[in-house]
């Protein structure tokens, strides 16, 4: 993926745009599933956590400034 | 360009990275922290059967408080007739004076308390009734290690 399509991904996961969202999550699904072992053996709760941490970073995450007035403008 | 772009993606990639493994660690703590309070079924039944003890000697102490003692569990241990004749034959008072200090172990002052008598009543009257069946017995001071 190209760095400036990720970028709109996120400013649009930023404003709620469930297909965007779902989009990210697949994108770190493998990283996901790499954490959510519990004494080796998947964790459903665990990978709900992750999952949640995910939706909470999309939000948290400090976009640059620039970046984000491009992208501002543009949606 | 293209390095400040990359460093958008990678940048974001380190952030969930931290927030995963922040979120895994807590996740495991608090884990381990309700797996340190729990109690498994055996645990929980052995806690039940070492109170079941307690709560038996609670309530005998309770209904003994109420003046509730069983005199029939000391006709229950009586083998001889004569003697249990002879039991039986004494005041409601009596038994439960002999009743407290045979079956339940009290002191006298326990057993005043219990039937509502000082204790040195209690022990006298327990004295009397010793002296008694001895005597109904017809025997020596080894009468009364029948009961």
């Amino acid at each position: 993926m190209q760095e400036r399509e990720f970028e709109e991904l996120l400013w649009k996961a930023r404003n709620k745009d469930k297909k965007a969202v779902f989009e990210i999550i697949e994108m770190y699904r493998p990283l996901l599933l790499k954490y959510a072992k519990s004494n080796g053996k998947f964790d459903e709760d665990l990978y709900q956590e992750l999952v949640c941490a995910v939706l909470k970073s999309i939000i948290k995450f400090p976009m640059k400034t620039e970046e984000h007035n491009n992208l501002y403008i543009k949606y | 360009m293209d390095k400040q772009k990359r460093t958008t993606i990678d940048e974001f990639s380190a952030y969930l990275q931290s927030a995963v493994r922040n979120t895994t660690i807590n996740y495991m703590n608090d884990k381990s922290k309700i797996k340190e309070h729990e109690i498994t079924l055996e645990e929980d039944l052995e806690n039940v059967e070492g109170r079941g003890i307690e709560w038996n000697e609670m309530m005998e102490a309770h209904d003994i408080f109420w003046g509730k003692i069983d005199t029939e569990k000391l006709f229950a241990q009586v083998t001889d007739n004569k003697l249990l004749h002879i039991l039986k034959s004494f005041s409601a008072l009596h038994i439960k004076v002999l009743c407290l200090r045979i079956l339940y172990e009290k002191t006298f002052d326990e057993i005043g308390m219990a039937i509502g008598i000082s204790g040195k009543k209690a022990e006298n009257t327990y004295y009397n009734v010793i002296k008694k069946i001895r005597r109904e017995l017809g025997e020596g001071k080894d009468a009364g290690k029948r009961i």
